[in-house]
């Protein structure tokens, strides 16, 4: 059976590659790098004030629209005015912060577990998020269940809505709250909309993900 | 293939090209620099990646080690190949297995190395590359020739062609119309296929993820719609710890685009977990030699470094000009003429690491500081070293050692052939050496020696001079040259 050759031919190669490579790295040139660095880059403390002005900087300089509002009730108004009358790919209610779930019923709403298919219908990308990074203006979203990635991803308008508590500076800060926990979960970094400069570095926005990043940051 | 200065020539012949790469490297390198400026530390944290890519070669066996445990207990399947063809092989057999038929694919240079999509093909797999250069090289039948910006050697209008032709849609040559129409030609072709393949940027050994970094979003789709996910890696593209690769990730955006961070990183530590609505079923990893090992016993090792920015690329005045194809090989640019060479053999490559003026530029921008110059001697060495030298080179070199090593005979030499060069020079320009010789004024002039050696001035000098004082350096009898 092929399979099955094809695990032995790479069991061999498995014990001739890393034989070689024990070989060669007893005898590699390896330059010497310099010395006196830190072993870990430090981050200065910043206040949250701090970090929300430096989130909305680099939002306006990606092309993200960002909404910042004082109540939970205003998030849910933002949202319900963003998405009213559009077809929506929705993580699931329970996973949206402030009762968005709530707010957005009656809408026309995919989910996770419902076909490729339809949710590639979909016009609008409805999500919560773990963490925004304000040193570059980015999106940390860990995917899970009742989260699926393609809310995110599939719409032409993804609709993120955070928790002012939860802009960290930066992903070094990010990394640290995972030093300790045994596995990471699938973890994808957002930075403004999809963009391409392939042809003649033309920018042109929305080529695969989404072309429209709308972000609401609440209390 | 073609010889190395044929493809140069095709190059240097292409005013459309030049053109374009201008403009392209022109840009890229500003930004790139305009970001970095912005970033604080910088130095000190490309200082601190570079640590962490030559620490992790000093123990590569044991790193792959521990990479492959902990991707195994992520519920990866992992195999090693050790050339191209194997790595084909196994993801042939993967997909097979799996009873995929329709493959998507992103941007993934390790593939483009392997040939894979002509084994796909072959195996009866239909394959369709989705980042939008890679997406129009493969309806256009040619080849990427850029890391970053696979097309920057085509114009708007003949994309509109490529695709008009190939994809039978109206034509335009309006950029944002165009991306439209790949989104929509592409989206459904993500939604029917099985397989997803890509490279990876880096893989984390500490906790066994695969990292992929996009701007369009077609890695995420390729790892998030199709049941099977298979990534095709060298084996030298580790970093040892998140905190590594958030170094890693502050520099490579930076260094490619000018983006303080590429649009998209994902990282994906496994195939969908329970109670997860998507991503793959099945995950596969393939660790790929190809060459690699051979690079990290020899004087090149260094190179394994390098996180394919492509800056060394923007910055180089001999890639400015000759553009990516004149390198033949997956990897252009200067870091091209170490890699190629280093993993396909320096026979029938010994001429990359010639293609370059070794100004250093290549150096300077490279983000985790690759002395890409000395790799670049090290390979023209070890070319002669390999060379049959011809007879009469090695002749002449004799007969030159023998000279230079004895001053009275040196000089009398260099006396008869300054007159004699005189005599071939009436308006103090040789047009035309004889013999073998002649190879040097073939395309163009050269001065005559002066009538007075540099020696010689330099006794005037000392025998003139009052006693006690140093002599002042001799002036040249006329201006120099040629100055421009």
């Amino acid at each position: 059976m092929s399979g099955e050759a094809s695990s032995s031919t790479s069991r061999d190669a498995r014990l001739t590659i890393l034989a070689r490579v024990r070989q060669a790295q007893i005898r590699a040139h390896i330059p010497e790098t310099k010395a006196g660095l830190p072993e870990r880059l430090a981050y200065p403390p910043t206040t949250p004030a701090a970090r929300r002005a430096r989130l909305l900087e680099e939002f306006k300089i990606l092309g993200v629209e960002a909404y910042v509002e004082e109540s939970e009730e205003a998030v849910r108004l933002r949202v319900r005015s963003l998405v009213t009358g559009k077809t929506i790919l929705s993580w699931d209610a329970d996973r949206l912060p402030y009762g968005i779930g709530e707010a957005v019923r009656g809408e026309k709403i995919y989910y996770g577990h419902d076909s490729k298919e339809d949710q590639g219908q979909a016009e609008i990308g409805l999500t919560g998020c773990q963490n925004a990074l304000a040193e570059t203006g980015t999106l940390a979203m860990t995917s899970g269940q009742g989260r699926p990635r393609s809310a995110s991803l599939m719409p032409i308008t993804h609709v993120v809505v955070i928790r002012e508590a939860d802009i960290l500076q930066g992903m070094g800060e990010f990394f640290d709250g995972f030093r300790k926990s045994p596995e990471l979960p699938y973890l994808v970094f957002i930075t403004g909309p999809s963009r391409t400069a392939d042809i003649e570095l033309s920018l042109t926005l929305g080529v695969h993900g989404p072309g429209y990043l709308i972000v609401v940051i609440g209390p | 293939m073609s010889h190395f200065l044929d493809r140069v020539e095709t190059a240097l012949k292409d005013e459309e090209l030049k053109g374009a790469l201008d403009r392209a490297t022109e840009r890229l390198g500003s930004r790139r620099s305009a970001s970095l400026a912005s970033l604080e530390n910088s130095d000190m944290i490309r200082d601190m990646a570079r640590r962490a890519k030559m620490g992790l070669l000093k123990d590569l066996a044991g790193n792959l080690e521990t990479f492959e445990k902990n991707l195994i207990k992520n519920g990866v399947k992992v195999h090693w190949a050790e050339d191209g063809k194997a790595a084909n092989g196994l993801l042939v057999d993967i997909a097979k297995k799996a009873g995929c038929k329709r493959a998507v694919k992103s941007k993934s240079m390790a593939t483009e190395e392997t040939h894979l999509n002509h084994d796909l093909l072959e195996a009866d797999i239909d394959v369709l590359e989705t980042d939008l250069g890679e997406y129009i090289v493969q309806l256009a039948g040619t080849t990427p020739s850029h890391i970053i910006l696979p097309i920057i050697h085509m114009t708007k209008e003949r994309i509109g062609e490529v695709m008009h032709n190939k994809i039978k849609v109206p034509y335009t040559s309006d950029p944002e119309k165009l991306a439209k129409i790949a989104r929509v030609k592409l989206r459904e072709a993500f939604l029917s296929a099985d397989l997803g393949i890509t490279g990876a940027n880096f893989g984390v050994i500490d906790s066994g993820t695969i990292v992929l970094v996009s701007n369009e979003g077609n890695a995420r789709l390729v790892t998030t719609l199709p049941r099977v996910h298979v990534v095709v890696m060298g084996i030298e593209k580790l970093v040892p710890n998140l905190a590594d690769l958030d170094l890693m990730i502050k520099i490579l955006g930076r260094s490619a685009t000018g983006q303080k961070i590429t649009t998209y990183t994902s990282l994906i530590t496994g195939p969908r977990r329970a109670g997860e609505a998507d991503g793959c079923e099945e995950m596969h990893v393939i660790l790929l030699d190809n060459g690699r090992s051979r690079i990290l016993g020899g004087p090149i090792a260094e190179i394994l470094g390098c996180i394919r920015c492509g800056a060394c690329l923007n910055a180089c005045p001999v890639y400015k000009n000759i553009g990516g194809h004149a390198y033949g090989d997956t990897y252009p640019g200067p870091v091209g003429a170490i890699v190629t060479p280093g993993l396909r053999g320096i026979k029938g490559w010994k001429e990359l690491p010639d293609a370059s003026s070794l100004c250093g530029a290549c150096r300077e921008v490279c983000p985790v500081r690759l002395d890409i110059p000395r790799m670049l001697l090290e390979l023209r060495k070890h070319a002669v070293e390999e060379a049959k030298i011809p007879f009469s080179l090695r002749m002449g070199l004799w007969g030159f050692g023998e000279v230079a090593s004895r001053p009275w005979l040196y000089k009398t030499g260099a006396r008869l052939g300054g007159i004699f060069a005189r005599l071939l020079a009436p308006d103090g320009w040789i047009k035309k050496l004889p013999g073998l010789a002649g190879g040097w004024t073939r395309s163009r002039d050269m001065k005559a020696p002066a009538p007075k050696s540099f020696q010689q001035l330099w006794r005037e000098r000392a025998a003139a001079r009052p006693a006690g004082k140093p002599p002042a350096a001799p002036t040249p009898a006329r201006e120099p040259a040629h100055v421009r």
